[in-house]
């Protein structure tokens, strides 16, 4: 088995690289704010 | 022998039929990247990613962690946090200016952004893409050459000019397999390969118990994460691997996906979800792989010569012949991928950028289109030249091309999306500098990595960051380079606010409808639905 630092490196990244998502993710949720996209740019 | 070459056609074959039928049956409009037209997000989610992992990913990376152990994972962090903030920093505001711009490729972007009339950002930047994209290329043939010299017993040359000649053949049909769907087959198969291959080593083995007994038993600093290093040693390790997530900014090949999504609010959810998820998956899959590799050839169950060989190593030892074609079939194809898509960006930076666009010659379509091909054939023959006199080792090579495209235009397309100050100057000077400066440190001073060998106070630099990818340092003396010169210049008024205009938020309920929900509105209007 793995030491427990050799755990935290693989397990508190990947974690941490889903809690980005989340955030990021529904950043326009938790803020209310969105870019404003037109027709143009679409 | 007989069963892999089968497992390899059948494949193709396979490849082939979707390729058939996505050409039938798919709206003709959403098939290829070209030219920047609409792909729904998932595919174009999945194809930034089968784009960006290739030959690094099924043997450049595994063959690290079979190098250096857990330490190696380090890397792995920094290309998961990579993809996150080309996501986060790059995608929907790259995507929102190329749509406002009708910019297609890399330099067309950063020439309207920047209201270069010079044309010198056009012409810098497709000599940044020809040079190093035949370096990335010549990475992929390298990679096929050591999985087809793995699976029939062929020298890694013969196997680097049969991988070279199938791309060209593959890229001069017009890109036949380069449908969408290919792609996220590739995608998917890359999933599979790597979840399958280290449960079958633990399988052979008798567990992770007994792989990490059998490790730390030969070389306890595989368990390191540090790889055995403390103090300063042990940041400089770390930071030596981890240091890919600053390259992700600045990758032709990867940004240019977040170009052509049709809806740039698409790529805040689902897409970093799909592209987060499958970059988590493969990765683990890609490092466990080489880590158990290790304990497996330690245990004398697998016989491999060069580290980086060990998945197609593995799989020819551990699965029926025609599966093991499957896997080897599969690394050849994740490579296709990804140098037909690198090969194209290069051929139009010389077609489009250059003669169409800077020289203003106009020329046939038909011989437009022979010209490309003449520039497919003739990087082809560069690249190879470069995968037979090169080190060989498709991790080093990988890293020196995704350096000097790091440093070329990370910098400046990081800046020119988030500052509206960056003048066209600025853009100049730093996207010259890169080029100019990555070329001399990689071929004259460092290699890809910092050493102490340099001559003089070079070598007194690379002692101390020994192993530190030279890109890395280099990519934050361009950022300063670029910052610097952009506030002793000006930037036209009303790019800044049109900068200032192009990205301000809105809240969520007033955004205007997405296509979709312009429809359902229609329908509801005229009673279709309630």
């Amino acid at each position: 088995m793995f030491s427990a630092e050799g755990w935290a490196l693989l397990l508190v990244p990947t974690f941490l690289a889903i809690l980005v998502m989340l955030i990021y993710g529904f950043w326009d949720k938790i803020t209310g704010m969105e870019y404003y996209v037109d027709e143009d740019v679409l | 022998m007989e069963g892999i070459l089968a497992g390899i056609i059948v494949y193709l074959i396979i490849l082939m039929a979707i390729g058939i039928w996505a050409n039938k049956y798919t709206a003709s409009e959403d098939q290829y990247f070209v030219g920047g037209r609409k792909v729904s997000i998932i595919a174009a989610a999945l194809s930034d990613k089968a784009s960006d992992f290739s030959g690094w990913l099924m043997l450049g990376y595994p063959g690290q962690a079979f190098k250096s152990g857990l330490g190696a994972f380090w890397a792995a962090i920094g290309c998961l946090f990579g993809t996150l903030a080309d996501y986060v920093f790059v995608g929907p505001r790259l995507r929102i200016y190329s749509g406002k711009f009708r910019a297609i490729t890399v330099p067309d972007y950063l020439e309207a952004r920047l209201m270069d009339n010079t044309k010198l950002i056009r012409i810098l930047g497709a000599l940044i893409i020809l040079i190093f994209m035949t370096v990335y290329v010549s990475a992929q043939y390298t990679a096929g050459g050591k999985a087809l010299a793995q699976a029939f017993n062929i020298s890694v040359n013969e196997g680097i000019i049969l991988t070279a000649v199938v791309v060209m053949i593959y890229v001069l049909m017009g890109g036949f397999f380069a449908v969408v769907w290919t792609d996220v087959v590739q995608a998917m198969f890359m999933v599979a390969t790597l979840v399958i291959m280290p449960i079958l080593a633990l399988n052979a083995l008798g567990g992770f118990d007994k792989a990490t007994m059998v490790i730390a038993s030969s070389s306890p600093t595989h368990l390191d994460p540090f790889g055995g290093k403390t103090g300063l040693a042990a940041i400089v390790f770390a930071i030596g691997y981890a240091s890919w997530i600053v390259g992700y900014f600045g990758q032709p090949h990867i940004v240019t996906r977040y170009m052509s999504v049709d809806d740039p609010r698409k790529l805040r959810r689902p897409g970093i979800f799909i592209s987060g998820i499958w970059t988590i998956i493969v990765l683990w899959g890609a490092f466990f792989s080489g880590f158990i590799g290790y304990a497996l050839f330690k245990a004398g169950i697998v016989n491999v010569t060069d580290p980086e060989r060990i998945i197609p190593a593995m799989a020819i030892a551990l699965m029926p012949s025609w599966l093991a074609g499957f896997v080897i079939a599969g690394i050849l194809a994740a490579i296709m991928s990804t140098a037909d898509s690198q090969l194209l960006v290069a051929s139009s930076a010389v077609a489009r950028d250059v003669l169409h666009m800077v020289f203003g010659i106009e020329l046939e379509e038909g011989i437009m289109v022979n010209l490309g091909r003449v520039v497919v054939v003739t990087l082809t023959i560069l690249a190879v030249y470069l995968a037979i006199k090169g080190g060989k080792i498709v991790y080093d090579i990988v890293a020196t091309a995704w350096g000097g495209l790091a440093v070329g235009f990370g910098p400046i397309l990081l800046l020119s999306l988030w500052w509206s100050r960056v003048t066209k100057e600025a853009g100049i000077v730093g996207m010259a500098y890169g080029l100019i400066s990555e070329v001399i440190l990689e071929s004259k001073i460092y290699g890809w990595a910092f050493n102490p060998k340099a001559p003089g106070i070079f070598g007194a630099i690379g002692a101390k960051l020994t192993g530190v990818p030279v890109f890395f340092v280099n990519f934050f003396i361009t950022l300063g380079v670029i910052i610097v010169v952009s506030l002793l210049t000006k930037p036209p008024k009303d790019i800044v606010e049109m900068h200032k205009t192009l990205f301000r938020k809105v809240p969520v309920k007033e955004r205007s409808m997405s296509p979709a929900e312009n429809v359902a509105a229609f329908a509801k209007e005229i009673g279709l639905i309630s």
